[in-house]
């Protein structure tokens, strides 16, 4: 029988151990409070992968630097909440005007090669990458590489760097862990290795269970392998839960493949409503697809 | 403090770094009080009680690493011949490089209410035990010995007014929020003192904030963060305003702790001649790629823990954990190498010494003038400089001259009974003690700091006594000792308020007299 108790997910309990310690913070706490708080929304933005938390963790991060506006952590944290937004742009320019020692610390670095490459300037964030790296191994800037690696076509590179960055997570990071094996899944799966990126997937779920990345990864797998109805209907379950306007479009696109137009129509109906949603509150989070949509 | 919210990975003075069961503590080391079956050695790793005091994190995996050899020393009366050299030799060896074929002890608690105890390369073999948490209970070992071990939570037997020693070396995330990623922001470019500085606003105690450091926090004011003074405070009948008050910062605190008591013939097989056990432990966390596979219900080593015991296997289990934390000598860490992530290298921190050097240098520009200033004799140069000074060092070429009395002095006991056997035992030097970071327990003493570590010593007053001139003798031939500063007529006679030893001279509970020894928990 299964216990109530391994019924919650990892993922789950996580959120609710960042949900009771939101609700034991209050605006009494000074900058470390709110610089906690914003940070906590932040992660169960990340976590839950629904856009409203991202939302409101932006509105967070946003409330707490204009209490806190001389608070470097928050900066960073605004910096950081940036790149989650497609703000690369914003988040380098905060990241310039960290001054002295802060502005060449490995997480000012770490955040300005995300920034560079978000920007498609590789080589600028690969020096930043590689700059942190000699300062402190940590799995942020590993993967940072990685991802230059595997967006230069360099796989087994990018999957190198990954293992050492997983290398460097601990059992207190299982979350970051799942994280990181979803990107070498996925790279597995870009090269065919159908049966590495299963297995890299079964592991991001058995270190973290019920994470939306890992569902949508897998629901990714199953429309690669053409098995359209449990990527179908794995699809429905993530976006049900996260309502993600790219899962619907993934949504559109399965469906279109079973033969389903009417279905498929339909939510591509939905996603374009929901990236022009978007755009309409000065998001540019779905931009990309807005534009690959006029095309 | 010994080594509490050291590394700054473990450090939760920030709030965004929690509380971690791999920030270790303190190590002690000292003979057990039997001694009808022999000597016997009691070792005690502490460390944070999270998640809970008695319960222990299964992720972690704790190592007490022990070595030991003969005394590096010829002491009088003993004869010059080649056993002797032989012994003295083995004596260097072993204390420089005894920690590469240390034995070791491997605790890994598990979610059940349980601890594997695996004892590796010891004289008589290598065994594991799988023991409840939270009671006494003997291990049988091999050659008919047993080792009493207790894991669970205790009481803290650390006893120190920690924000009087971070006010002495303006450490501000005690006493204002600090962001985490400023870390020049947290020892301030004030000059560390014993004596409260005219004008250190940011340091001083603020009667209508009493409490600041001891959990209350302000917002920092803005800098500069520079003190441009030149006394050091007085109050009006001419006092100076000690830093300390010598408050328990850990009074009803709890730990949870590995305590272990062995007879020292289970930790070598001379134990006539291996006089000292080098003691250090470490943290180590469970990597999350180890973790996945470790997800089944029944692991392979609650079911068969001897097959972790070959050295190939036992390697493998520790590529599984990353180091966090190393503690052997109290304030090797914290106040000598800065809590710095990188600096927890255990044993063998000989590359810390020119660091170690360039720092006391550091600290004695700081506490020197405060110890002239009350009239004591001091053991670092500082010129005769009438206040404190900031003063950082980048050689330790240039700092070397100013420390060598602090480095090389011997320091002096209050009396001849650590030296239960007058054996004429050398004193030690800080240079011994520091490097390599162990914790060196004689056997022929009574195990007390810095010939081991009892838990009744009071190691924050003993470590400050470094800055005492112990070669000079004063009025009557007197000469200074590790306990002077626990004397509480020095501070009657001295021109100081409060009038108490820096640091509180007992634990807040009584320690048993028997294993293990620390006090029961809040």
């Amino acid at each position: 029988m299964v216990s109530q108790a391994a019924a919650v997910s990892d993922c789950a309990a996580e959120l609710d151990r960042i949900d009771l310690s939101l609700s034991s913070l209050d605006d009494a706490g000074g900058a470390e409070a709110a610089t906690r708080q914003a940070y906590l929304r932040l992660r169960r933005a990340r976590l839950s992968g629904v856009l409203d938390d991202l939302r409101r963790a932006d509105t967070a991060v946003s409330a707490a630097l204009r209490r806190y506006p001389d608070w470097p952590d928050l900066s960073y944290l605004r910096a950081s909440t940036d790149l989650d937004l497609h703000r690369p742009g914003a988040a380098l320019a905060l990241l310039d005007s960290a001054a002295g020692e802060a502005g060449s610390s490995p997480a000012c670095l770490e955040l300005r090669g995300a920034a560079l490459e978000q920007l498609g300037q590789r080589e600028r964030a690969e020096d930043c990458f590689a700059r942190a790296l000699s300062a402190d191994p940590s799995w942020q800037a590993l993967a940072g590489l990685a991802q230059l690696r595997a967006a230069a076509g360099d796989d087994r590179a990018a999957d190198a760097l990954y293992a050492r960055a997983e290398d460097e997570l601990t059992a207190k990071q299982m979350s970051t862990f799942a994280w990181v094996r979803l990107a070498r899944g996925a790279l597995a799966a870009g090269s065919g290795d159908h049966g590495t990126a299963w297995a890299h997937y079964r592991s991001a779920d058995v270190a973290f269970s019920g994470y939306w990345l890992t569902e949508s990864h897998i629901a990714a797998l199953l429309r690669r392998e053409n098995r359209l109805d449990e990527a179908a209907s794995a699809y429905a379950a993530v976006r049900a839960r996260t309502a993600r306007p790219d899962l619907a479009e993934a949504l559109g696109d399965v469906h279109r493949l079973r033969g389903d137009d009417r279905e498929s129509a339909r939510w591509y109906a939905i996603a374009l409503a929901e990236y022009q949603d978007s755009a309409a509150r000065g998001e540019a989070l779905y931009l990309h697809h807005l534009a690959r949509d006029e095309r | 403090m010994a080594d509490h919210n050291d590394p700054n990975a473990v450090n939760s003075i920030f709030s965004d770094i929690d509380v971690s069961a791999a920030d270790v503590f303190d190590m002690f080391g000292f003979p057990g009080p039997d001694e009808s079956q022999g000597d016997r050695v009691v070792l005690a790793l502490t460390f944070a009680d999270v998640p809970e005091t008695g319960v222990l994190d299964a992720d972690l995996l704790y190592r007490l690493r022990l070595f030991s050899h003969p005394r590096a020393a010829v002491l009088h009366g003993e004869p010059r011949d080649l056993e002797a050299l032989r012994l003295y030799i083995d004596g260097v060896r072993g204390t420089y490089f005894g920690a590469e074929s240390a034995m070791e002890i491997r605790i890994t608690p598990d979610d059940r209410g349980q601890a594997t105890v695996a004892f590796h390369d010891f004289p008589g073999g290598s065994f594991s035990a799988t023991i409840p948490v939270g009671e006494v209970t003997t291990i049988p070992a091999p050659g008919g010995l047993a080792v009493d071990a207790f894991i669970g939570g205790r009481d803290d037997a650390f006893f120190n007014d920690l924000p009087g020693f971070f006010r002495s070396i303006n450490y501000a995330p005690q006493f204002y929020h600090v962001p985490y990623t400023r870390p020049d922001l947290r020892e301030l470019p004030i000059p560390k003192t014993l004596l409260e500085l005219e004008g250190n606003d940011l340091f001083n105690y603020n009667p209508a904030i009493p409490d600041l450091g001891w959990g209350v926090k302000l917002d920092l004011p803005p800098g500069p963060y520079t003190w441009n003074g030149d006394s050091f405070k007085k109050d009006a009948a001419g006092n100076y305003r000690f830093v300390y008050d010598g408050r328990d910062a850990r009074a009803g605190q709890n730990v949870n702790a590995i305590i272990l008591e062995m007879p020292l013939r289970f930790i070598t097989r001379q134990p006539e001649t291996d006089r000292i056990v080098d003691i250090w432990g470490e943290s180590w966390v469970r990597k999350a790629s180890g973790k996945v596979p470790a997800i089944p219900d029944h692991p392979i080593w609650h079911e068969h823990p001897f097959a972790l015991l070959g050295p190939d296997h036992r390697d493998r289990q520790l590529e599984g954990y990353k180091l966090v934390d190393t503690v052997g000598q109290p304030f090797a860490d914290a106040g000598l190498s800065e809590r710095e992530n990188n600096r927890q290298l255990g044993a063998n921190n000989f590359w810390l010494a020119p660091h170690f050097i360039k720092r006391l240098a550091h600290l004695g520009w700081g506490f020197g003038p405060s110890v002239t200033a009350l009239g004591l004799r001091c053991s670092f140069d500082t010129d005769n400089a009438p206040v404190s000074v900031h003063r950082v060092y980048h050689s330790a070429i240039e700092a070397f001259p100013r420390a060598r009395k602090v480095i090389f002095q011997q320091l002096n006991m209050p009396d001849d009974s650590w030296d239960v056997r007058k054996l004429g035992i050398p004193l030690r030097r800080p240079f011994e003690i520091f490097v390599p970071n162990v914790c060196a327990l004689d056997m022929d003493t009574t195990g007390t700091w810095p010939f081991g570590r009892r838990l009744e010593d009071q190691v924050a007053n003993r470590f400050l006594s470094l800055f005492l001139d112990m070669e000079s003798a004063g009025p009557g031939g007197s000469r200074y000792h590790v306990e002077t500063l626990s004397d509480q007529a020095l501070w009657d006679a001295a021109p100081i308020e409060p009038k108490t030893s820096p640091n509180p001279l007992k634990n807040d509970k009584e320690f048993l007299p028997g294993f293990p020894y620390l006090a029961e928990p809040w």
